[in-house]
């Protein structure tokens, strides 16, 4: 016959049980919740046949070294396809062991950033050179618009900022 | 029965002894209960660590100027180069201030990595003719031996590109523009780092500014005492930082070495990455022939070589 609780320690004990599993779940939530795995990745079905002729990556780092000087020989051509984050992708694919290829996509995303980082200071430092009426070309600001919208927030929350500072 | 006895009262109920369920009498905790607790552990602890000190600063090796210099100075090459590995990481450390701002130091590793890169070149053409005499074809073992030199030579080269004032702006830009000799990879690997390096001291320079103003007032005096060095590297050094921090020099001192010349002639070369690596290092350093290098690399198409080569070991 089941003993009576009688100074309440079964029922002390329980609740503390509870709290106990309450913070482990926690601390648990906080060690391993990773909101960036939960980011929905880019579809990659529809990726460019071709990456982008040899030498992209020499191309890509003077281009956001003239945008950074505020350059008006700013190369637009390589700009524009530095934010085509389907052409980054393809540019980044990578061979998986068992020989499929796949996009690297962090490496993707970070020359896109790349870009977005030096365009946004291109209207400043063109200002500071005296042109005040430099603009963006259209199919570059089309770019960056197309990036507004995605679903990896800090790049979608760099365009705006570089959308910003090119609509001054 | 005494319970249905009128006449008897109960009495008071019998005292019992103490049961296991009753708990021990409280106390506050003694003197000695709390030293057992708290200063015996804390004590032993406390020599652990005065241990552990102890070892570390007696062997392997002490993070001032002076106790780097000796290190870099010994006979023995394995103690070099791991001294000029640990240089590079500590110099890297937001509390190495003290060493990124000491103008001595910068410049005796200046003497020391131009000594270095001498003895180094000088070793490779002694190996590269007894080959060449030998009839013999190069493999990986040739240049085998010199590995402890060039790990020395890549790590101060790293060094010299943490330091908040750009000394080693000659240095790098003289082996920059030195093509790679008969091994190709390891001379591919030194014109790399120089240029990463040059670039991390583009972005150093920066720290310079943010120093405080009589900081910056005593790193310029030494420099500009170091102008009339009898040693030819302290006073190109000093002369080329004191350009690069926006003091008045002489144009024509022919001592002045300029960064975007040196640039320009790596981003003529066969290497991809060299030249990626100029791309992205004038993005911290400046000159007449910086738009059109420039230009010409944001039309590259990619020609020459692309050469893998492996970083220098760490310990």
């Amino acid at each position: 016959m089941p003993q009576p609780d009688e100074n309440g320690f079964v029922k002390r004990g329980f609740i503390l049980l509870a709290g106990m599993s309450l913070l482990a779940a926690t601390v648990l939530t906080i060690v391993f919740y990773r909101p960036e795995q939960q980011r929905p990745t880019v579809e990659i079905e529809d990726l460019p046949a071709k990456a982008s002729e040899p030498g992209w990556k020499i191309r890509y780092n003077a281009a956001a070294a003239l945008l950074r000087r505020g350059s008006d020989d700013a190369p637009w051509g390589v700009v524009a396809e530095m934010l085509d984050e389907k052409q980054q992708l393809k540019n980044c694919e990578v061979a998986r062991s068992d020989g499929s290829v796949i996009p690297d996509q962090a490496m993707a995303r970070n020359f896109v950033l790349a870009g977005l980082k030096a365009l946004k200071e291109w209207p400043k430092k063109a200002a500071e050179a005296g042109r005040n009426d430099a603009a963006v070309p259209p199919d570059v600001v089309a770019k960056v618009d197309s990036l507004l919208d995605n679903p990896d927030r800090e790049l979608a929350a760099f365009a705006k900022k570089t959308k910003q500072a090119i609509e001054k | 029965m005494a319970a249905e006895d009128p006449n008897i009262r109960p009495g008071p109920p019998p005292a019992s002894a103490p049961t296991s369920r009753e708990l021990p009498p409280v106390r506050p905790p003694s003197g000695r209960f709390i030293a057992q607790l708290f200063l015996v552990p804390g004590l032993i602890v406390f020599f652990v660590v005065l241990l552990v000190v102890a070892i570390n600063s007696m062997f392997v090796g002490g993070q001032t100027a002076d106790q780097f210099l000796v290190r870099l100075d010994s006979d023995n090459t394995d103690i070099r180069w791991r001294g000029a590995n640990d240089l590079a990481q500590v110099l890297k450390r937001k509390e190495s201030v003290h060493l990124r701002t000491d103008v001595g130091f910068a410049l005796d590793l200046c003497e020391r990595l131009d000594k270095a890169v001498k003895t180094l070149d000088a070793d490779e053409a002694a190996i590269a003719d007894s080959v060449k005499k030998s009839g013999a074809s190069p493999n990986e073992n040739t240049y085998r031996k010199l590995e402890p030199q060039r790990n020395l030579v890549n790590f101060l080269t790293a060094s010299l590109g943490d330091f908040t004032f750009p000394v080693g702006v000659p240095l790098l830009c003289e082996m920059i523009a030195k093509e790679p000799g008969a091994d190709t990879a390891n001379g591919t690997l030194r014109r790399r780092t120089a240029v990463w390096s040059l670039a991390n001291l583009g972005a150093s320079i920066k720290e310079f500014r943010s120093l405080k103003p009589d900081q910056q007032a005593l790193i310029l005096a030494k420099l500009h005492n170091e102008e009339k060095s009898e040693s030819l590297v302290r006073r190109q050094a000093a002369k080329n930082a004191l350009k690069y921090l926006g003091e008045p020099v002489d144009v024509k001192d022919p001592e002045l070495i300029a960064v975007d010349e040196s640039l320009d002639y790596a981003s003529k070369s066969q290497d991809q990455y060299l030249r990626e690596l100029v791309g992205y290092t004038f993005n911290f350093w400046d000159g007449p022939r910086a738009p059109e290098v420039l230009r010409r690399l944001s039309r590259d198409t990619g020609f020459g070589t692309a050469l893998e080569t492996a970083p220098p070991q760490s310990p």
